[in-house]
């Protein structure tokens, strides 16, 4: 029992240091820009297949392979405002199916190359060993990520408060017809917002998925769809919302997975159920206001 | 009233159809539809002929499930990415009926587009609030789930497993057979939804599309309009997934539900332009073309990848979809042959 409570904690954390780091980027990019960025998933899906690409050809060098996995999809991020969300900003529709196309075809890109088995980096870890708290097992992967998430949560809200470009992206978040007249570039400031979250998603990716497993280059769908779940719940737009929902979501999933029977089943439905919930009672969802905070 | 508008549209028929095959896209299309018409009976070579015809005959099964999702997001505003989950229940309820209870083809194909009906009026009664893209995911969200419902986990095996249900008969022992009822089923499913979208109904759609705080200001429940086009949608959804399902003679998972099902209807239609119904079945005869010709190019597994690049490139440099300018280059090459 108090193993189960562990591991439903431990876990929570877990997915909760995830959701909140890729929520994060994607509330990011959709309160800036009213965009919605569909490839998100998938950037964090091509980062851990990049790295293990990478690993392959140079097994020992895990830093710089993270480092230039990191910058590719950085610079992915940032060609896909320049190329595809720039010209169609005006139209939802656009945008959104051009998003959907890109993650489609980086999807595709990755099944070509990989194929669709469950793969694993784990064996390129710098921790590999596993603390025992209590009789339950906890890989030091995992909490080295943790730290990592949160300390990267902090530094991106001190980035948003203090740094010049974070006021802009605040500014262009609230009004950003005020801002242009304040001699903001709205335009900059909206392609730093993209390349952020890309370089937020392909950081998480990085640390968080040589511990898990990479299920296939469908699985960038299923963080986009915990994304959105978190982002609605949160409310859209909102810094504050995105994190703590990512972590509420984080909770009901591995709670979900421990003690409801036939219990990982029934997690893949937790965000959809998310979803409905908020919906119906809370449309706002629990921050949620136009502007971030 | 209403059948006294009927009556007097019955007796217009003619004149109306006299009058539309003389403009260049009626007479286009009449001469397409004589051509497929008279497909099957062109070669003597059957085995040449029944490929082709099963080939084309996968095209009208997507060009229906494309229209119905251009009518729900190109008419009625309402973007759709989970079209899959109203293509993949039809598959399952009609492929359960079937397998398992020994119903008749034809009531399982009408009792699975009404389980789509039924699917429609469920997911389009919550995702109501959403607008724009936020709606888009949640239907993406929908139909991830649905996928994930079917195909993982021990869930699972109450819905068949990974390995769905297979050993379904076809529509018809002869594929000539097939083709024709789909020829059939898929001019009766264009006229339906192209007369819909032009009466009374569709303006109120399109209203909404457009500026739906002032066609709520106007008095029209958008509400309840919105889930009728989610409804009507998942009809036309419902029935090319239970005639897909027939077609393979199985249902399974990622087959039916997957997104790329989803990302056929999105394709087909904006290449063939956004808000044209007809556009859809130009979209979808030109993919699953392109599809073949790829496939015996050797390059089967870019498939997919190919037709996400043209999707990109289609969106971003022509919202009408390539191939309406097209044909707007023909008929001006026609117009300036007859000398007009």
């Amino acid at each position: 029992m108090i193993e189960d409570i562990i591991n439903m904690i431990f876990n929570g954390t877990l997915n909760g240091a995830v959701l909140s780091l890729i929520a994060l980027g994607y509330s990011l990019v959709y309160g800036v820009g009213h965009i919605m960025n569909l490839a998100h998933g998938a950037y964090f899906m091509l980062t851990g297949y990049l790295l293990l690409w990478g690993l392959r050809i140079f097994p020992g060098l895990l830093f710089l392979n993270v480092i230039f996995v990191v910058a590719i999809v950085t610079i992915i991020g940032g060609l896909t405002y320049i190329l595809l969300i720039k010209p169609l900003q005006d139209s939802q529709v656009g945008v959104v199916l051009i998003t959907f196309g890109l993650a489609f075809a980086i999807e595709q890109i990755v099944l070509i190359n990989f194929g669709t088995d469950s793969v694993s980096i784990s064996k390129y870890l710098i921790f590999t060993e596993t603390t025992d708290f209590l009789g339950f097992p906890m890989a030091d992967q995992s909490i080295f990520f943790i730290v990592m998430s949160l300390a990267i949560v902090s530094l991106f809200a001190l980035f948003i408060s203090k740094s010049k470009l974070g006021k802009s992206i605040r500014a262009v978040s609230q009004d950003r017809e005020a801002a242009v007249l304040m001699g903001i570039n709205a335009n900059r400031t909206l392609f730093y917002t993209v390349v952020i979250s890309a370089l937020l998603a392909s950081v998480a990716g990085s640390l968080y998925l040589p511990g898990a497993a990479l299920t296939g280059p469908s699985m960038g769908w299923s963080y986009l769809t915990s994304s959105f779940a978190v982002v609605i719940l949160g409310g859209m737009g909102s810094l504050v919302g995105s994190v703590v929902g990512g972590y509420i979501v984080g909770f009901l999933t591995s709670f979900t997975s421990v003690f409801i029977p036939n219990g990982p089943s029934w997690a893949h439905l937790v965000p959809l159920i998310v979803i409905l919930i908020v919906l119906i009672i809370r449309p706002r969802g629990l921050f949620g206001k136009k502007e971030i905070k | 009233m209403l059948i006294k508008e009927f009556q007097e549209k019955i007796t217009n028929v003619p004149n109306y159809l006299k009058s539309w095959v003389k403009t260049f896209t009626g007479g286009l299309t009449l001469f397409c539809l004589l051509s497929l018409l008279i497909l099957p009976f062109l070669s003597q070579n059957l085995n040449f002929t029944h490929v082709f015809l099963r080939v084309f005959t996968l095209a009208m099964i997507y060009s229906i499930f494309a229209a119905s999702w251009d009518f729900l997001t190109g008419i009625s505003g309402q973007i759709s990415f989970g079209h899959a989950i109203f293509f993949g229940i039809a598959g399952y309820i009609c492929a359960y009926l079937i397998s398992y209870l020994g119903y008749p083809i034809w009531i399982a194909i009408i009792m699975g587009a009404l389980g789509a009906v039924l699917a429609g009026f469920f997911i389009g009664i919550p995702l109501l609030r959403l607008k724009g893209p936020y709606l888009a995911l949640g239907t993406l969200a929908f139909s991830l789930v649905f996928l994930k419902l079917f195909l993982m986990g021990s869930l699972s095996d109450i819905f068949f497993g990974s390995e769905g249900i297979s050993a379904l008969p076809k529509l018809s022992k002869d594929p000539v057979v097939e083709y024709l009822i789909l020829l059939i089923l898929m001019i009766i499913t264009f006229i339906c939804i192209i007369q819909i979208s032009k009466s009374k109904f569709g303006t109120i759609l399109k209203s909404i599309r457009d500026d739906e705080t002032g066609a709520e200001a106007s008095g029209i429940n958008t509400t309840r309009f919105k889930v009728y086009a989610f409804m009507l949608s998942a009809l036309f959804a419902g029935i090319a997934g239970s005639c897909y399902a027939l077609f393979i003679t199985a249902v399974n998972p990622t087959g039916n539900y997957g997104t790329v099902i989803s990302f056929f209807a999105i394709l087909m239609a904006s290449l063939g332009g956004l808000t044209t119904i007809t556009g859809a079945a130009l979209g979808a005869f030109f993919f699953i073309l392109v599809e073949y010709f790829l496939i015996v190019a050797g390059a089967a597994d870019s498939v997919y990848l190919i037709f996400a690049v043209i999707l990109i490139v289609v969106v971003r440099f022509s919202k009408q979809g390539i191939l309406k300018p097209l044909l707007e280059r023909i008929k001006d090459l026609w117009d300036v042959l007859l000398g007009r």
